[in-house]
């Protein structure tokens, strides 16, 4: 219903600017493209659940075997060339959703006016980019992994936001720059402990730079919010917090509940990235960073490194990444201290993996993960089952087939 | 039988090194209206790849392609920004599917990109040399 809506909507938007079209010749005024990925992954994990992504319900490992669900997508899109100066995107995306379906969802949709050569200002839905990769990845055919390392892009629920960003590019010594201020706000659920969080995303502003030269790519970013969440079952836990439970002996705590409880708590997300790539090899490395007010969501730094080499068709690649708390993951209360470190996601993994160009516009993956989460650490699973242990390691392997059109 | 044999040979390898030098002959064009006289590989690889919007003089810039599998392309992407085809394919994907930005507009021939770079400053193509004439200016031979 809301793709629907939002589809007329930009319709009658776009036919606004159908008589600009004659105007700038060589440029088709609509131009429709798209994405999409389908594959298979088995975790050797069999009491809790291996997921592309933290809005995802469930995965392979406890859930299913073999999981046909947490990389499969697909994407459409249309590019409107309203004006020389003004053009429009619309992006819907079809994917494993928190709900379990694959309703799709409107995922870009936005103007963007180029009011000077190197200033464009664009308004409306657009993706969100806390990483050096978050804007596309989406889309499988523009990396090398099955997926964006987990340890960096799963935890990370926001995909998109409402508002406005302003972009200057300009090159000076050779170096090309890219400056983007932002500021919006996101609403996105996802499934915690069985219940839907409502997440909302607000205030947020921030900024990102990257530079290009040579074969060297170098990308800073920055972005600080306001995050409010809203699950029943969590609820249940910060009142228990927050009242204590008498026959139990266990006194309320008020000052706590209200710390762990995420309302207008201030958030902030730091990554520094580097690509270099001249051509037949290539390396990517990146580290995050989640901080702000301390509450429930445990604070931690991500970092990965990639490096890939190309042989014709054929790209053979490594990855090491690693996840670390950087706020404590126990409490005195054990009420608090269950949450807490529930919420450790510590872990190591080592990754190989192979990229086949079979096809102009078409490729097939597969990569083997080797995961080591962290002692009284969850690592990247969730749906964990009563004989699920921590601090163990497992391995998950993806076949995955990514296409562009 | 064995100088026509010879000449045989000669002919094939004069044949066979007329279409390396033909492949070898893409260059980078402007406008003739263009001050510009000289760019470096980086320049136009920057231009080309979406991620300088504008000449080292501060005049906006635009690329324009040529057919997505002929061989001036191909060439001229192997030679200046070293990709491969496949590799431009996943790099304007990613631009794309970001809503970052479009790729160039692609034109059928050398002839239509001499053309239109000839007609405005703000453009910059690759075509064959042979393709070249006074209404534009070579400003890179990789």
């Amino acid at each position: 219903m809301t793709l629907g809506k939002y589809l007329s909507g930009v319709l009658a938007l776009l036919s606004l600017g159908v008589p600009a079209l004659a105007q700038d010749k060589g440029e088709d005024f609509l131009k429709f493209s798209g994405f999409g990925t389908l594959g298979g992954a088995h975790s050797s994990e069999k009491n809790a659940d291996f997921t592309s992504t933290a809005v995802q319900p469930d995965g392979t490992g406890f859930s299913r075997v073999t999981s046909y669900s947490i990389d499969k997508k697909v994407g459409l899109q249309a590019n409107a060339h309203i004006a020389e100066w003004l053009s429009a995107v619309v992006q819907g995306v079809s994917e494993y959703r928190y709900d379990g379906t694959f309703n799709p969802y409107i995922n870009m949709a936005f103007l963007k006016a180029q009011v000077l050569p190197e200033l464009s200002i664009r308004a409306g839905r657009m993706p969100f980019n806390a990483y050096l990769i978050s804007d596309y990845q989406k889309v499988g055919y523009t990396y090398t992994w099955v997926r964006p390392p987990v340890e960096v892009y799963q935890f990370n629920p926001i995909f998109n936001y409402d508002g406005a960003d302003i972009t200057w590019q300009k090159t000076l010594g050779g170096v090309a720059f890219t400056v983007q201020a932002f500021a919006g706000s996101n609403n996105v659920k996802l499934v915690q402990r069985g219940a839907v969080t409502d997440l909302d995303a607000k205030e947020l502003v921030g900024a990102w730079m990257s530079a290009n030269h040579g074969n060297s790519l170098y990308r800073i970013y920055y972005l600080q919010g306001k995050l409010t969440a809203n699950n029943p079952a969590l609820n249940v836990v910060f009142n228990q917090i927050r009242n204590g439970i008498p026959p139990l002996g266990l006194p309320g705590n008020p000052a706590l509940a209200s710390q762990l409880e995420l309302q207008d708590d201030r958030v902030t997300y730091m990554s520094v990235g580097y690509q270099y790539d001249p051509g037949n090899w290539f390396i990517t490395a990146e580290a995050a960073r989640n901080g702000g007010d301390e509450n429930a969501v445990i604070h931690a730094t991500a970092a990965y490194i990639t490096g890939g080499y190309r042989l014709c068709d054929w790209t053979p690649y490594l990855t090491v990444a690693q996840r670390k708390n950087d706020s404590p993951t126990t409490n005195p209360n054990p009420i608090a201290n269950a949450l807490l470190s529930g919420g450790n996601r510590a872990d190591q993994s080592f990754s190989v993996g192979l990229r086949w160009d079979f096809m102009k516009n078409m490729d097939l993956k597969i990569q083997y993960d080797q995961f080591k989460n962290d002692t009284n650490a969850y690592g990247a699973l969730s749906n964990n089952q009563p004989a699920f242990q921590k601090g163990q390691s497992y391995s998950v392997i993806t076949a995955n087939l990514d296409f562009v059109f | 039988m064995k100088t026509k044999g010879l000449s045989g040979a000669v002919l094939t390898a004069a044949i066979g090194m007329a279409a390396l030098s033909a492949q070898a002959q893409v260059v980078v064009i402007i406008s003739a209206k263009n001050p510009i006289s000289k760019l470096s590989a980086d320049q136009v690889s920057q231009i080309f790849l979406g991620q300088a919007k504008s000449f080292y003089t501060g005049g906006q810039a635009e690329a324009v392609d040529q057919a997505e599998g002929s061989g001036p392309r191909n060439e001229f992407y192997q030679k200046v920004t070293g990709k491969n085809a496949a590799q431009v394919k996943a790099h304007w994907a990613k631009l794309s599917f970001s809503g970052a930005a479009q790729p160039p507009k692609a034109l059928p021939d050398n002839h239509a990109v001499v053309k239109l770079v000839a007609e405005n400053p703000k453009y910059i193509g690759y075509v064959d040399k042979a393709a070249v004439d006074a209404s534009v200016k070579v400003v890179l031979a990789p």
